[in-house]
């Protein structure tokens, strides 16, 4: 994993696309290890951390996804509007995933899923900065 | 009940609004960087996906508020 980033990049779109397998990877990692770690002790509270930190990482892999479709200032246009196309399907798909969990999801912690969903969201802007940061260091 | 409603009404747009005009900004500024220096684009869309991190944060807590309000607390209310 180390070297891949340390490694020059192949394309233009490599040298400004934080490690997104990686970022994305290691969040589902840590919420799994939390949620099983919950578990034996509170069996509500471990799928709410887990269905909390889910509604994060889903919709924001989505956002990642497509903001980096296309890349470069010949795109610019497309990239502008896939930025938009990404932000409009991460807000409907938080809606959607709160809207089931609070409806269907019975009985649920809420105060456990909202906890997992900040501090998820807090784990990725700053995996983000850090990756970046990384990554930004390697390739001067 | 009609006060709760509207309270979730008001999270949901406001935030919404306040996406949007965020990214509006935010893509404005891409497409005019990228235009006048169009070398330095990838380090733009790069840089404005940290920022688009941040920006829709708070909304998107917004919006847990209010499906919390709106399947939560609006049931438990007298009609």
């Amino acid at each position: 994993m180390k070297k891949a980033i340390r490694s020059k990049p192949k394309s233009a779109l490599d040298s400004i696309r934080p490690p997104l397998m990686t970022i994305y990877g290691l969040q589902l990692g840590v919420l799994v290890v939390a949620s099983g770690i919950t578990f034996p002790i509170d069996r509500v509270a471990a799928y709410s951390l887990l269905m909390g930190g889910l509604i994060s990482v889903v919709p924001n892999a989505y956002f990642a996804r497509q903001v980096f479709r296309f890349s470069g200032a010949a795109y610019a246009r497309e990239v502008a509007r896939s930025f938009y196309v990404g932000e409009s399907g991460k807000f409907i798909a938080t809606l959607g995933l709160f809207g089931f969990s609070f409806a269907l999801v019975k009985p649920l912690n809420v105060f456990v899923l909202f906890s997992a969903y900040l501090m998820v969201m807090l784990m990725n802007a700053v995996m983000l900065a850090y990756f970046s940061r990384r990554q930004r260091k390697a390739s001067n | 009940m009609g006060l709760a409603l509207i309270a979730v009404s008001l999270m949901i747009g406001f935030g919404a609004l306040g996406t949007a005009i965020g990214f509006a900004l935010l893509g404005g500024k891409l497409l005019e960087g990228s235009a006048r220096q169009p070398e330095l684009a990838p380090m733009l869309q790069g840089k404005m996906f940290l920022i688009a991190g941040l920006l829709d944060a708070v909304p998107m807590i917004g919006v847990g508020i209010a499906m919390y309000v709106l399947f939560v607390v609006v049931p438990g209310l007298p009609a």
